[in-house]
Formats: C-alpha cells, sequence, structure tokens
C-alpha cells in the first residue's frame, strides 16, 4: 500500500486564534492536581506520562483508544500497552528533548501539539490504496498509527512511520503560527498534484523538486517535507536523494537538486529567522540520537531502564 | 473505572439542568449526570462480579460466526481473556490487556488497549484494510440485565452484534477446560463437516442447511451461531409455526445423533442429513472427498494385515507414507492410495476398488472387493510381494476385501468425517478412516 500523510491543518488557524491571546503559556490540562489514577495496573506508566509529558510539556499521551477521539471511517484497534510504553520514552527522546536541547526548554511547551494519540493499527484507506501515517488536526492532536508492529532500535522504521511525521507535523504547527515565504509557494508552482501525487514514483518527484512524492501534493506539504527530510535522514540518505533530484532537468538552468536546494535554503533561512532555530544544530542532535539507538538494543534497554521501563516485558516485546 | 475525565464533564451538567430539575422527572428525581453515574456504577460492578470470569458469546458481527471468549475483569482496569479459534491457530491462548466503564451513550465497556486475543477480531491487517469488523466497544442492551444478574446483553457500538455474557460457574475454574470441552463438541459434531448438510427441523420441518465454520446456510438464510458447552445457540434462532428456536443441548454429551432445542415448548432438532456411510458414499462417484487411513487406530486383525505390508516394504529398503480412500478422476473409479518412500523419493500406487452399498439407499454397510491396478500399483504389489504381483495383492486383499458395518468413529451418529469400518466376520478386523481437507 502507498503511504499518505493526511494532514488536517485548516483547523488550526481558528484554534489557534484563541491561543495566541493567552501569552506564552497554553495550558489544556490541569498540571496542578495529577490526572492518573494510581489504583490503576497503569498507574507506573500512567505517572511517567503525567511527569513527563503532562507536568513538563502541558501534552497529554493517549494510548488508551477512544473510538469517539478515532477517525470512525477507519477500521482501527488500539495500540499495544507495552508497545504505547515504547513510543513514549523513544518520543521523548528523538523529539521532545531535542528540541529542549537544541532549542529552549519550553519550546514545546509552547508551540508543540497538546494531545499525542496512538493507535495500533493501521489506518488503511481500502478504496485509494494509500495507508494513513498520522494526522494532526488543529495543530492540537497528533495522531499516529501503526504503533503495534513499531521495531524500537530500526531508525528508518522509526522514521519512516513515526519520528517523520511527528517532525512533519510540527514543521506545520510552526509555519501556521508565523508564515513561512510567500516566495516558496511559486518554486514548483504548476507541478503540484493534489490527487495524483501517489502515483509519482519517489525518482520521478525527485527529479521534479521534491524531496518525497507526497511533496508534491501541494507548497505547503512540500515546505514541511524538506525540513522533516533533512532532520531525520542520514546524510548519505539526503545525498543519494539530492543525487536522484539531479537526474531531472526541470529547467534550462536548473535540476531537482537545484530546486530542492533552493527550497532547504529558505527553509533553513526561515526557521533561523522565525524562529531562531538552527536547522543544522537540530539535525546534528537528532542524527547523534538515532545513531546512539540505530540497531542498539542495549542502549533500548538503558532508555527503557532509565524511565523505570527496563522489565523483559517492555524490553522484549 | 478511570474517573477523572467525567467527572469534569458531569460537574458542569448541573448548571445546564438545574431550570429542568423543576418539571415532573419520569426518572425518580435523578438528574442524568446522577443516572449516568448510577448506569456506569452498576456496569463495573456486574462485570467485576464474576469470581471465575465471563464467558463471552462474541459475534464480530450479527449473524455471523460466533466465537466464544473467556474474560476476567480486575479492578485495576486489567482484563484476562483467553480464548481457542483459529485467529489462536486453534490453541488456548490468554492475553492481558487494559478496560475502562466510561461514559458514551450510556455505560459503555471499551477494551482500549490492544489484547491480541480480542481484537484479532477487529485487527483491520488481516484481510487488508477491513478485517473482520468486530467491536471492541460495547453498551448494555436495553434488556442487558438479567434479574440473577448472571448474564448480561451487551451490542456492539459500530456493528451492533448482540453479545452475551454469561457469568462462569465453578465448574469452568480452569479455562482450558472449557476450551477442552467445547473442542470435544465440535469433534463430536461440526469438526470436519464444512460442506455437510443438516436438517434443521421445528416441529417437524425446516430448512437442510450447510455447514460451514459456525454457520448454516441455506439458500437465502444464513444461520450463525456459537457452540456452547453442552451444544450451541443460534443467533438469531429458526422461527417457524411463530415459535423460534434459539438454544440446543447434544441429545447425548458422549455420543450424540442431533441437537435437541431446550427453549420452553419449541419442539426442534439439527440432526445430519444422512447416514455416516452415505457420506462416504460420495467417495465412489465424486473426487468431493479424500479419507485418509488412521494406521495407528486399527483392529488387531487389520493391524497385522497392515504390518505385514509395512514389514515387506521395509525388506524392500521402503518405507509406507500414508494410505487413503478416494476417487480417481482419470479412470472414473474408486481407489486406494498408497503413498511409500524409497530413498527420499516419494511413490504413488493406486489400486481400484469396487464399492457395494446395502441397502442402496441409506447404507448400513459396504462390501469392498478388489477391481483393477494401475501402472504405478503394479509395481507396489510387486514390490510388496518381492517380485510377485499376486502375492503382493494377496496382501492387500486381506486388508481390505472384506463386508464392513459402517458408523461414525467418534460418539454418536453426528459427526461423519470419521468413520471406522468394522469387518462383519471378524470384530477385529477393523480401521477407522479420516475426511483430510484438500
Amino acid at each position: 500500500m502507498k503511504k499518505s500523510l493526511i494532514l488536517l491543518g485548516s483547523l488550526f488557524v481558528l484554534a489557534l486564534s484563541s491561543c495566541q491571546e493567552e501569552a506564552l503559556e497554553p495550558k489544556l490540562f490541569d498540571t496542578k492536581a495529577p490526572s492518573y489514577d494510581s489504583t490503576l495496573a497503569t498507574a507506573p506508566f500512567d505517572k511517567y506520562l503525567y511527569d513527563t509529558y503532562v507536568k513538563e510539556y502541558n501534552v497529554s499521551f493517549l494510548y488508551r483508544m477512544n473510538d469517539v477521539g478515532s477517525n470512525l471511517s477507519y477500521n482501527l484497534v488500539p495500540a499495544k500497552y507495552e508497545k504505547s510504553v515504547q513510543l513514549a520514552v523513544l518520543t521523548k527522546y528523538l523529539w521532545f528533548d531535542v528540541y529542549k536541547t537544541v532549542v529552549a526548554p519550553d519550546f514545546l511547551k509552547k508551540y508543540g501539539p497538546r494531545i499525542l494519540y496512538i493507535v495500533g493499527s493501521p489506518a488503511y484507506n481500502p478504496e485509494q490504496g494509500t495507508e494513513t501515517l498520522g494526522t494532526a488536526e488543529g495543530g492540537i492532536k497528533v495522531t499516529l498509527y501503526k504503533v503495534n508492529s513499531m521495531q524500537p532500535t530500526n531508525i528508518a522504521h522509526l522514521n519512516e512511520f513515526f519520528f517523520h511525521t511527528m517532525h512533519h507535523e510540527f514543521a506545520h504547527i510552526l509555519h501556521q503560527t508565523k508564515s513561512y515565504p510567500k516566495e516558496y509557494d511559486a518554486i514548483s508552482a504548476g507541478k503540484y498534484s493534489p490527487t495524483g501525487w501517489q502515483n509519482r514514483p519517489l525518482a520521478e518527484a525527485n527529479g521534479l523538486g521534491f524531496v518525497t512524492s507526497y511533496a508534491g501534493m501541494e507548497a505547503r506539504e512540500d515546505f514541511v517535507e524538506v525540513i522533516s527530510c533533512y532532520i531525520t535522514e542520514t546524510q548519505a540518505d539526503w545525498d543519494a536523494m539530492l543525487k536522484r533530484a539531479d537526474a531531472g532537468k526541470v529547467s534550462d538552468t536548473e535540476t531537482g537538486k537545484d530546486i530542492i536546494l533552493r527550497k532547504f535554503d529558505m527553509a533553513k533561512n526561515w526557521l533561523a529567522t522565525a524562529w531562531n532555530i538552527d536547522i543544522e544544530e537540530l539535525r546534528t542532535e537528532v542524527q547523534n540520537r538515532q545513531n546512539q539507538l540505530r540497531g542498539d538494543k542495549d542502549f533500548f534497554i538503558q532508555l527503557m531502564t532509565e524511565a523505570g521501563f527496563g522489565d523483559d516485558r517492555f524490553v522484549n516485546e | 473505572m478511570k474517573k477523572g475525565l467525567y467527572v469534569i464533564a458531569l460537574a458542569l451538567i448541573p448548571v445546564f439542568f438545574s431550570a429542568c430539575q423543576e418539571e415532573k422527572d419520569p426518572f425518580g428525581g435523578k438528574l442524568p449526570s446522577e443516572r449516568m453515574e448510577a448506569a456506569l456504577n452498576k456496569l463495573d460492578s456486574t462485570l467485576l462480579s464474576a469470581p471465575y470470569g465471563w464467558e463471552m458469546q462474541y459475534f464480530a458481527k450479527a449473524n455471523t460466526a460466533g466465537y466464544p471468549l473467556l474474560l476476567k475483569f480486575s479492578d485495576n482496569s486489567q482484563v484476562v481473556v483467553a480464548a481457542k479459534n483459529r485467529n489462536t491457530y486453534r490453541t488456548y491462548k490468554e492475553a492481558t490487556s487494559y478496560y475502562d466503564v466510561r461514559e458514551g451513550n450510556g455505560a459503555m465497556l471499551t477494551f482500549e488497549t490492544y489484547n491480541e486475543v480480542f481484537h484479532s477480531f477487529a485487527n483491520p491487517e488481516n484481510p487488508a484494510g477491513k478485517g473482520q469488523e468486530g467491536d471492541y466497544e460495547f453498551y448494555v442492551d436495553a434488556q442487558g440485565y438479567s434479574q440473577s444478574g448472571d448474564t448480561l446483553i451487551l451490542k456492539g457500538k459500530k456493528r451492533s452484534a448482540s453479545i452475551i455474557l454469561v457469568k462462569l460457574s465453578e465448574e469452568w475454574q480452569n479455562w482450558e477446560d472449557y476450551f477442552n470441552e467445547l473442542t470435544r463438541v465440535d469433534n463430536l459434531t461440526f469438526a470436519g463437516n464444512t460442506g455437510t448438510t443438516y436438517a434443521l427441523k421445528l416441529d417437524g420441518a425446516g430448512p437442510n442447511v450447510t455447514y460451514n465454520e459456525f454457520v448454516f446456510q441455506e439458500e437465502d438464510n444464513t444461520y450463525g451461531f456459537i457452540l456452547t458447552p453442552k451444544g450451541l445457540r443460534l443467533y438469531n434462532g429458526y422461527t417457524r409455526n411463530e415459535k423460534t428456536a434459539y438454544n440446543f443441548v447434544l441429545d447425548n454429551p458422549k455420543a450424540p445423533n442431533k441437537f435437541v432445542c431446550i427453549d420452553p415448548d419449541v419442539d426442534a432438532t439439527i440432526e445430519p442429513r444422512y447416514s455416516p456411510i452415505k457420506v462416504f458414499q460420495n467417495t465412489v462417484s465424486s473426487v468431493r472427498e479424500i479419507w485418509g487411513i488412521d494406521m495407528n487406530n486399527t483392529g488387531t486383525s487389520f493391524a497385522t494385515a497392515l504390518n505385514a505390508v509395512k514389514d515387506a516394504l521395509v525388506a524392500s529398503g521402503a518405507s509406507l507414507a500414508e494410505m487413503d480412500l478416494l476417487y480417481v478422476s482419470e479412470t472414473s473409479k474408486p481407489a486406494l492410495r498408497v503413498r511409500y518412500r524409497v530413498a527420499g523419493r516419494e511413490y504413488e500406487a493406486r489400486i481400484f476398488f469396487e464399492y457395494t452399498f446395502t441397502p442402496r439407499t441409506n447404507p448400513t454397510s459396504v462390501e469392498i472387493a478388489y477391481s483393477s491396478v494401475s501402472e504405478d500399483g503394479i509395481a507396489f504389489l510387486k514390490r510388496i510381494g518381492n517380485g510377485d504381483q499376486q502375492a503382493g495383492l494377496a496382501m492387500i486383499k486381506a486388508m481390505f476385501e472384506h463386508r464392513y458395518d459402517v458408523a461414525c468413529s467418534v460418539g454418536g451418529a453426528f459427526n461423519p468425517s470419521s468413520l471406522i469400518f468394522t469387518s462383519k466376520e471378524d470384530a477385529n478386523l477393523n480401521f477407522v478412516i479420516k475426511k483430510k481437507a484438500f
């Protein structure tokens, strides 16, 4: 099945307009009183989520399925408890701690999503033959699917199904807060295919100046795909993509690679000027963390143990 | 029960409903919030009130195949679910996950973290995109609570299938015993009988239905059902003469011939449409079945004849793999097919038989006689006869060329997928054949 990212960003502006007036500390959840039930068998994990996500970032990490909170047109199943614990620990390590270290401790508290909602199964779109990897609703809630088949030390897999999506969705939140340059939309104008992007093979999309097939959907998806790919991909993967792009002639003077590099420069400058974020520094931090985790079960066990979940049932699931 | 979310909602409700309080309240003066809380507490305490757990009669969708599950709820939100079905590869399996009772359009039971046993009916991955579309969120049916408190009827939130929960008795405190009993009932009745026809009768008449994994199919009607330790329950029942038959038990728990309805004032049965040997009779004239001879389950006289063949094969550097009774379409004849191995290679031999059934309709006995042999069969007969085809043939005739009574080998007459042939001349000359999937 081809994979798609379905991003529901249109509601975001409405949702955020009220948040913007709340100065710099929007709070959706009460962080004064513990919001977990200590009588439940899941209390240790619920406390971890409360301490790590609610108290520190005012984010609710929802691992218990509530179908009302899901897209009812999908056939879904809940996330497995042990997998939920793994993803919560890895999300802190590969996402929240990155921004905390590189940007500012309260950056994600101010601008991050308020709800992370995880689902065990894929979200199939049988009629389109696609599979939704993640959704962002109103910049408030990010939903991630396929948690039950997560491979915790397989970085390519983690990026494909989870962290690429998280960085992608977060980049949306950032540009919806402070617009990216209008000129970006003009770079590939006329080459976007909102309904046919999934039929473009990757090499063809690269040759047209898109980092992924999905980036060819529309300009704002293109913009966040550039950021997300650059942050999560290894240099070798990024270079390989540029090489494929270089084979495509977009105009008399530019190849796909030239187009992608123009887009990248624009995104890089925008992050620096609008957000004071150095994308190189951000990337280095992400890559260092990914390199530590890649294929290293012992390191994964160490991360889980530090979080309080070193038992076999959590690390060997 | 997690209370955090709905307590916030409940706290706001009195503000909105204060105006309503002065009107006459058909609910005994209770606020909607109070009624909801009472409903949540009632469902939660009912679920927790089964010391040995619950038998859940699970249907992914209404009137489809039913699958028994056993569940035990704990007040720390843990639920253990056990099953033995095709999703668990027909072995007993338990899985632990977490549940909640929460507010929806009424009190709702939700299995909110993944349970390998329970959610296998909802997982969209098999087949991709849909799965079996079973529910894992349930409301209590309008008539859901029984007076005794031993039964609870739920309704799936999305697919609306009725799911009955019955409190397990002490007899089933070992859950594996429960599933072993279900397997025993299945082996006595439907195991191996896909495509077999049964007569569903109420007041002496009714449709002939074809069995396929816990569903009876008539031309235009489907009757989904679920096995129970004593019999079965039809999801929608069968209605005739303004009476409906739902619940059936085996007429004899060890050697059943039919299912008998136990609903009050309903005279209904489900029984095989044919005598056991009638099912085998098809083999004589069509490729519908292959019957494997159970070489470890024979009478002593048959075993002596069989061992002579085995020993002769070993003496010639070969070994016997299997023997089947089947119909060979190329020659339009029923045959004994022997598979044997020589130096790691497998060979096949076909020796054709003639069957004479007595009486011709609804037979009870059969005479087997040698008819002819294929080229590969000649090689086999020479091999076991030490070069002498007739000597080899005599060994095969000693095994099969007899007059037999035929009956179901498992229990009563219900399950014709396993038959025992017993020689009329020598009760120890008997062998069992089992229907093979192909």
